[in-house]
């Protein structure tokens, strides 16, 4: 059970690429930074491993994006909550 | 001395300085009467989209600044319309006064510039 978290836009960077890889199926993302933008990637969707996924809502809100349904919305201090949940924390910048 | 200067801004807002730093050197330029053109491309066109709310990240909204590019008189600006595409964006998600252009127009606009800035 890892939390991995995705800082960078998936559109100028392989993070998102890399980490759905190696994703587990009790796994979580977690989108934050330029990371949100994943929101509008199809990687993200069409991946076949389930896990949860998370955005936090300063960063979406701050970038003008629109929440999709099968996200889960979260403050800072949320975030800080789901490392203590998690074994591990990666980041994937 | 006037020159054709061409910005191009393909970095997303927020996650760094580079959108915010690129709008001040092209605000500065206009204000010492160089003719400026601005051209957003890849990530970049994140920073035209409309709705920014960035109050949370205690930024200035960059859509905005970019709104006020007209009052400088920077009327040549442009976006890459692949990058839209690619991003799932339609023309009505973008704040005004800014044209799509395709990838033999974005030629152009270079072989145009005396200098060519990327950020």
């Amino acid at each position: 059970m890892n939390l991995h978290l995705i800082f960078s836009s998936p559109f100028s960077s392989s993070s998102l690429k890399e980490c759905l890889a190696i994703i587990q199926p009790k796994d979580a993302i977690v989108l934050l930074e330029d990371g949100v933008y994943a929101i509008q990637h199809p990687d993200l969707s069409n991946t076949s491993i389930q896990f949860k996924c998370f955005a936090v809502t300063a960063d979406t809100d701050a970038r003008g994006l629109t929440k999709s349904n099968n996200l889960t919305c979260i403050t800072y201090d949320e975030l800080v909550d789901l490392t203590l949940e998690y074994q591990k924390t990666i980041s994937w910048r | 001395m006037k020159k054709n200067i061409l910005v191009i801004l393909r970095s997303a807002p927020y996650g760094t300085s580079k959108a915010r730093d690129a709008i001040d050197l092209i605000l500065t330029s206009a204000a010492y009467d160089q003719d400026i053109h601005v051209l957003f491309s890849h990530d970049g066109v994140f920073q035209i989209v409309e709705n920014q709310a960035p109050q949370a990240l205690e930024l200035k909204r960059i859509s905005s600044l970019i709104s006020a590019f007209e009052m400088y008189d920077i009327e040549n600006v442009f976006c890459d319309s692949t990058s839209l595409t690619e991003r799932n964006i339609s023309l009505n998600q973008l704040i005004n006064g800014i044209r799509p252009i395709d990838q033999t127009e974005i030629a152009t606009l270079i072989n145009n510039a005396d200098t060519v800035l990327s950020f």
